[in-house]
């Protein structure tokens, strides 16, 4: 290495590297916490990713086992286990069994401009995709079938990227 | 110069990397064990308390769910009335949760994993409090600390 690019890139080290480090780390942590949002905001840059699961993958193959009008309770729990929430159907005197999976991403890049007045200019890029399988049984108080679903919204119907504009004077 | 340059780009990088892991649970890990204890058609709601502790909640049998409130429903006392109408526990809904957290960040990219496991036990009731239908979910030991997985 040249001492013309050592020169080069400890330039680049300590304009860039540093700061960018410090503010990614106070970004990462203060803004994770809400301790001091506005704090998190002068963060010069940085890139996150956040990757959330919730349950277990829901074994919508069983489901093609259970007929309305014949299986009952007993049925459905042997094949699919234990619901993981049950709630009174409002317009009928029926018991409604959900089995859900949650998953998500969230991205968030925030780069940062040096604005010639002096303030500066952050940009924040958000985009997330989430889906949600669930599978719902109804069943009335005898415990017998009603009626089964299963939903599965996909990650191509969520919410797409945001762009959104911090100043900071 | 060259070694400054080493020293600053090592520092940069150190100061600017880390990582943590978190577990976080909610109540204790349900018992294979004392699952299998539970007959439909034997066991009683008395002794499901008895095995498994107090549940999360409570099913009546008009559908409506509550947590656990001054030994209602927990074991001793499995009827009540409301309106006239003689309700009973239909089920009691045990639930112990593992969540992993994951994240390392390195200069200006941070990756953050949060994976959340259940074990859920429903067991159900007849009026007389006699066990039904017994249906187990275990999978809070699947929580994983890896962004990648299901």
């Amino acid at each position: 290495m040249s001492a013309g690019c050592s020169a080069a890139l400890l330039r680049i080290a300590l304009v860039g590297l540093l700061p960018a480090s410090t503010g990614c780390v106070s970004f990462f942590s203060l803004y994770d916490h809400g301790v001091n949002r506005s704090l998190a905001y002068r963060s010069p840059v940085g890139i996150r990713v956040d990757i959330t699961r919730c349950g277990t993958p829901v074994r919508a193959e069983e489901l093609a086992g259970l007929v309305p009008g014949s299986s009952d309770l007993g049925d459905a729990l042997a094949a699919l286990g234990a619901p993981h929430r049950l709630r009174r159907a409002p317009a009928e005197e029926a018991l409604e069994y959900y089995y859900v999976y949650d998953r998500k991403t969230h991205l968030l890049v925030k780069p940062l401009f040096f604005m010639t007045y002096g303030g500066m200019a952050s940009y924040n890029y958000r985009g997330s995709e989430a889906g949600t399988d669930v599978i719902a049984l109804v069943f009335d108080h005898e415990g017998r079938l009603l009626r089964k679903e299963f939903r599965s919204a996909a990650p191509e119907q969520s919410a797409g990227a945001v762009l959104e504009q911090v100043f900071v004077p | 110069m060259r070694r400054i340059t080493l020293i600053v780009c090592a520092a940069a990088l150190a100061g600017g990397s880390g990582c943590f892991l978190q577990k976080d649970r909610t109540r204790v890990p349900l018992s294979r064990a004392a699952i299998a204890e539970i007959k439909p058609g034997e066991t009683m709601i008395a002794d499901v308390a008895r095995l498994l502790g107090s549940p999360n909640e409570i099913i009546w049998s008009n559908g409506v769910t509550a947590p656990l409130d001054a030994g209602i429903g927990a074991g001793i006392i499995n009827t009540y009335v409301t309106g006239g109408e003689e309700l009973f526990v239909r089920a009691y809904h045990y639930r112990h949760t593992v969540t992993k957290t994951s994240g390392f960040t390195v200069i200006v990219f941070s990756l953050v994993s949060h994976d959340t496991k259940h074990d859920d036990l429903f067991v159900f009731f007849d009026e007389a409090g006699r066990v039904t239908n017994v249906g187990a979910s275990l999978d809070a030991e699947q929580a994983s600390y890896s962004p990648f997985g299901s």
